[in-house]
This record gives structure tokens, sequence and C-alpha cells, in this order.
């Protein structure tokens, strides 16, 4: 695949990806097929039968399976020293030190196994631990935006391919379920019992999901699955947990993005939204959309119902589906939607749609107003 | 990569700190961060409130440790899920504070390399201008783990923040901009290595600390 | 609603979203949690909720109910007071 003048093109050549839909993207995306939604009591856990046995940590398990699933796609036997590994995840290895926090404080711990806990609270030990798995030694990075952590690292590996940091770059997302998480989003009244409603007028809030998506993208490929082909990036400054009223970041964002790619809005066929179900992303997204596109947006859908929302994996997570629904041409409905809400102006499916797809705007809001949108394109859909 | 600013908030300061009442919710991370930045934009001499080309990455280690400790230590005692104390504790909950206070809409990210983070931090910073996401970017560095620190016996860990506002060469003589500085390695403004038996970092070891305050004070 | 539980609703606000820089005069049982009061935002009025929750062994079974209480101090001193000893 050639370049685009002198700045080098962006490919996507493998995937791989452990979620509460299975241990690898072939069984998520038969599961996607069948309408089946990995959401149990409003969570999307990881079972343990998805999981090769190890004495790996929990984050450290998702990671390492995934990024070999991705790898072995790409046909990379190895990482050497000038590629690079952009994690991006909200809490990390925080399964290692939170309840040993907690019986050391209860006085049921010593100070010295807490510290040996500690070690592993900073998130950059996931980076460090990762690549001592993956034998890597190249640049790396971490990316801790919440909910558009992946997709910043998705784009900022992107960056580094672009601006010749890199030849090669793997882009993780991995996070699992905790207390800190799951009490939290509780405690703000945004957690539903059943698997969310994206843009249903009824909707009752979001399911947090845990998992890794691994993303390769290299300079050259051969045979590459999709392209990201732009990046946009914006900031809210609004409010610490709730987007602007009326999607202004997100729009800036996914139109930075689009100005990146060099497409126009109608060039756009499917626009993958963050929709987590909850009253205000949705709307505020919607929004958004339907002021990027003027009005007449694409097909625009959330596959959170089947999978749930894993905050800073998100991004890749749903980037993986894209990939696979782009390959097989088939636009995903956004499953769980009966009755769309009037206030948001965008178009929905009722089924999914077979059909070439050129281009996908892939949509993130994050906690602390950070916005995050990519474009994804279908090898020979730019020129 | 030119300086504009540089500003530095150490938590000492925080005793004598008179917060705006608007900063009622805000963590010691927040104030710290937030107080370095409006110190570092001071000395740039750059508006940045609602300007979508200025860019914001802030990094620490331990984010918002204390926050999430407190999260989870009162959950686990009482059973008490505290939304505030919730949306203050994961790490970007830093940044999206600070952007809000300096109304900043251009990219921003939160990003956490272990010893690294000033280099990541910086790099991104480059990444961005090169690419012309951005014109200018403060980055700040900020750490606050005192309680963890006593915990752990690691009593002379220091903590605060400290904000370099950067910027290209051309977007300085595009924008009438008079860099203070350059900063030639980033890879100099680290961590010293980590002792893996000490997981918690000093911020006056950081290098980016240092430059920061020696730029802020006009060396 | 008892002058003790308004005192103490007071107290129990003032402290769980931190507003200790208002003068105590600005707490009424007629001041608003939101505009025109204490200017509380949602993720504020859900602290109080667990606050209040908390210390005076209320629950707040829906939104419903959220709403209808905690819309000024002294809506929140008449549900903490309807509380049986």
């Amino acid at each position: 695949m050639e370049t685009s003048g002198s700045t080098p093109r962006v490919w996507i050549t493998g995937v791989g990806a452990v979620s509460c839909l299975g241990p690898n993207v072939e069984t998520l995306w038969q599961n996607v097929l069948a309408d089946r939604s990995g959401i149990r009591d409003g969570l999307g856990r990881v079972r343990e039968e998805f999981l090769t046995p190890s004495s790996k940590n929990r984050a450290l398990a998702f990671s390492v399976q995934a990024a070999r699933e991705a790898m072995k796609q790409a046909g990379w036997t190895s990482l050497g020293p000038d590629d690079g590994l952009i994690v991006a995840t909200t809490t990390g290895q925080i399964l290692e030190w939170d309840y040993e926090f907690v019986d050391f404080i209860s006085g049921r711990s010593t100070r010295e196994k807490f510290r040996e806990q500690f070690v592993n609270q900073p998130l950059g030990e996931l980076t460090a631990s990762i690549a001592r798995e993956l034998g890597h030694v190249g640049p790396t990075s971490l990316l801790t935006s919440a909910c558009a952590a992946s997709t910043q690292a998705l784009a900022l590996g992107a960056m580094w391919i672009r601006q010749g940091k890199v030849k090669r770059c793997l882009i993780a997302g991995a996070e699992v379920l905790c207390d800190l998480t799951v009490e939290g989003f509780r405690s703000l009244q945004l957690l539903s019992l059943e698997p969310a409603t994206p843009f249903d007028q009824n909707r009752k809030g979001i399911n947090l999901s845990e998992g890794a998506a691994f993303v390769a993208l290299e300079a050259t490929a051969t045979a590459p699955l999709a392209e990201i082909s732009g990046f946009g990036f914006s900031t809210d400054g609004y409010h610490m947990t709730g987007p602007h009223p009326e999607g202004d970041g997100s729009y800036r964002a996914m139109n930075a993005a689009l100005k990146v790619a060099g497409l126009r809005p109608q060039q756009v066929t499917w626009a993958h939204a963050h929709g987590t179900g909850s009253q205000q992303n949705d709307l505020s997204e919607g929004l958004a959309m339907s002021r990027l596109f003027g009005g007449e947006t694409p097909w625009v859908s959330s596959t959170k119902w089947l999978h749930g929302h894993a905050l800073a994996a998100s991004g890749a997570l749903e980037t993986v589906l894209v990939v696979q629904a782009m390959k097989a041409g088939r636009v995903l409905r956004t499953r769980g939607l009966k009755t769309p809400d009037p206030r948001i102006p965008v178009k929905h499916l009722t089924e999914d749609l077979n059909m070439t797809i050129d281009h996908v705007l892939k949509n993130t809001l994050g906690f602390g107003g950070a916005n995050a949108a990519i474009v994804i394109s279908r090898p020979g859909a730019r020129a | 990569m030119k300086v504009l600013g540089a500003g530095i908030f150490l938590a000492e300061e925080l005793a004598g700190f008179q917060a705006p009442p608007a900063w009622r919710k805000a963590t010691r991370n927040m104030v710290t961060a937030t107080a370095s930045i409006e110190r570092a934009l001071a000395q740039a001499g750059v508006n940045v409130a609602g300007d979508h080309e200025i860019g914001f990455v802030l990094g620490s280690t331990a984010g918002e440790l204390e926050t999430s400790a407190d999260f989870i230590g009162t959950w686990s005692k009482s059973r008490l899920a505290r939304p505030l104390l919730f949306q203050n504790s994961l790490h970007n909950a830093t940044t999206g504070f600070a952007s809000i206070h300096f109304q900043l809409t251009g990219p921003s990210f939160s990003m956490s390399a272990l010893e690294a983070t000033p280099e990541e931090c910086l790099g991104m910073a480059k990444m961005l201008i090169a690419e012309k996401s951005c014109k200018a970017c403060i980055v700040t560095l900020v750490e606050g783990h005192k309680t963890l620190a006593k915990l752990m016996g690691e009593l002379s860990v220091s903590e605060g923040a400290c904000t370099l506002v950067v910027s290209s060469e051309d977007a300085c003589r595009e924008n009438g901009w008079a860099p203070r500085a350059e900063i030639a390695d980033l890879k100099a403004l680290n961590y010293p290595r980590a002792d893996v038996h000490a997981p918690l970092v000093a911020i006056q070891d950081s290098g980016f600390f240092a430059r920061a305050r020696d730029w802020g004070a006009g060396k | 609603m008892s002058t003790q539980a308004l005192n103490d609703v007071i107290t129990v606000i003032r402290d769980s979203v931190n507003l200790h820089h208002l003068e105590p005069s600005r707490f009424t049982a007629e001041t608003s949690l939101r505009e025109g009061g204490l200017e509380l935002d949602s993720v504020d009025i859900l602290e109080v909720i667990v606050a209040v929750e908390h210390k005076f062994g209320v629950k707040v079974d829906d939104a419903e109910m959220g709403k209808k209480y905690f819309r000024t101090i002294g809506t929140i001193a008449d549900l903490v007071s309807q509380k049986p000893n």
C-alpha cells in the first residue's frame, strides 16, 4: 500500500480481543451475529473459561491473550526495538492492591505485604508488565483519559507512524471490573441492571465491562484489514462527569478527524457512536452528530448492548468490532434499541445492513470532557 | 521544543494558599496542578480560554491515588460509595478540573508512564504540534500521595505539580511568542530510574521539576 | 421539621459538599439546593443524598423521591423528621 504524499499511511493489520463475549475476536463476532449480549446483572464480566490458565493477574492475562491474537493475525512473530506499544487503561492492575490496601488499613495485613502489592499501583506498571511478557523494549506510552483513552491511543500510534517515530505499533486497551469503578459509577446512578439500550427514549444507564483489545498498526502492509485515516481531539471544559449538553466538544473532535482524513461528512458510511446508554451521553452525542452531518446523519449505532462499556478499552474494542464489520460488509444496528428518543436526530437501522463500508467514524467521549474520534477506512476507499 | 513559560507549586505551599470557593471540590492534585498552570501561563503570556488550538497534557505516576484510596477505604468500611470522591478519583479527573478552570477546549490527554512520564507527556505535546492539532501545549506533571507515603513509611517523598507551556519554533514565530528556553533532550526531564521497592516517586527528583523551577525563576 | 433536624441537615450539607466558605445565614429552610440557592450540581446533590442516607438512616428509594425531598434544605429536614426514632 502506498503512502499519501510524504506522510506514511497507517494500516491496521491485526486485531485481538478478550471480552465478555469471548476469548477472541471470532467468538466475539459470532456472538454479535447471534444477537447475544455478554451482560449479566448489568456487568460484562470475562468468564474464567475464556482465559488461558496462567498465574498472570487479570489485567495482564486479558492483555497478553489479546496481544498474541493481534500479533498472530498481523504476522508479527516478535516485537523489535523500533516497534511501539501504547496502552490505555483506567485502573490498570488495581485488583493487585485494592483488597490488600483494605486489609492493611483494617489491620489484617502487614505493611510489608501491602508494599509488595502496591508496586502494581502505578498505571505504567501494566505497560511494563505487558512489555515484559511480549519481550518488548521499544518505545511505550500509556493514556489514562478514561473512556476516550484507547481512541486517543490509536490516534497516538497513528501519529507515531506518520511522524516516523516507529514503523509498527501495538495499541492496547485493557480494563478490569473493580469496586472503585463499579461502586463509583453506581454512586453516580449511571448503571443499568439490564443490557444498555443506547439512544432509546427509555434508556436507563450503562453496563460496565472488562477485557482487552489490541490493534496492530503498520506503515506498510500488503493485505491490511483497514486504515486509520483520521483522528481528532477536543475538550469540553464543561463538567467533570457530564458531557457538554449540545455535544460541542464531541462535534469538534469528529470534525477534526474528518479533516485529517480529507473526507466530507457525506463520505462517512457509518458513525459508530460511543452510545453508552446514559441519558446525557446519548443526547449530547446525537446532537453533535446531527450538527456534524448537517442534519442528515449516516447510519449511527452503538454496540454497547452486546459488550458493555469497557471504559478505557472501549475505543479499541469497538474498533476491533468495526474492523470485523467492515470485512464482512455489514453495518451493525443498535441492538437493544426499541423506541428511538425523538430528541436525538440520527438515522437508526432496524436490521443490520449488508453493504460496502468505506469509512467509519468511531467516536468516544470521556469523563473529564476529553473527546476523541478516529476515522477507519476500508483499504482502497481512499486514493 | 520551545518553552514559553514555567511554573511550580509544591504541596508545602497548600497550607498558606487561599483556594477560590469554586475549588471547593478540588483534590490536592487538582489544586497544585491548577496553581502551577496559572503560574506558567502568567509567565508565558498566552491566552488560553476557549482557544481550540491550545493542547493540554497531564502526567502523573500515582494519579488521584489518595482520592481512590479514600473511596475504596470508605466503601469497604461503611459501604458508603461517595459520588464526589469517585468523580475525583480517576487519573483524568485532575485533567478535567484544570480544563474546566482554564476553559481549555483543545486536545487534552492524561498520561502515566512511570519514570518516563515527563518524556511521554512532552513527546505527546510534540506530536500534537507537529500534526497541527494545537499550536501550543500546557504540559503538567503532578504527584500527590502523602497519606499513602505515611502508610508505607516513605516520608521523604515530595509532592506537588510543575508545568511547562511549550510550542514549536514555527508556531512561536506565527503567534509572536518569545520563547524563554529550549528543550533539546526530552529524556533528561524524566525521573531517575525507580527503585521497585520504593513505589512512590518524589516529584522534586524529576528533571522536569528542576527545569520548571529554574525557568520559572527566570534562570 | 424540628430546628434540630434543620441544623443537623445543614451540617451534613456543609460537610459533604464542602460549603464552609458560605456564611451560616445562607442556610435556611427555604434555601434551594440548586440555582438561586446553594448552586449545587447533580453530583453534589447525589453526594448530599448519600450523606443524608448514611447519617440519618433514611433510604431514598428512587429518582422521584430524590426530586421530591432534595429541593430545599427544609424538604430534606422534612424527610429526616419523618423517620421514626
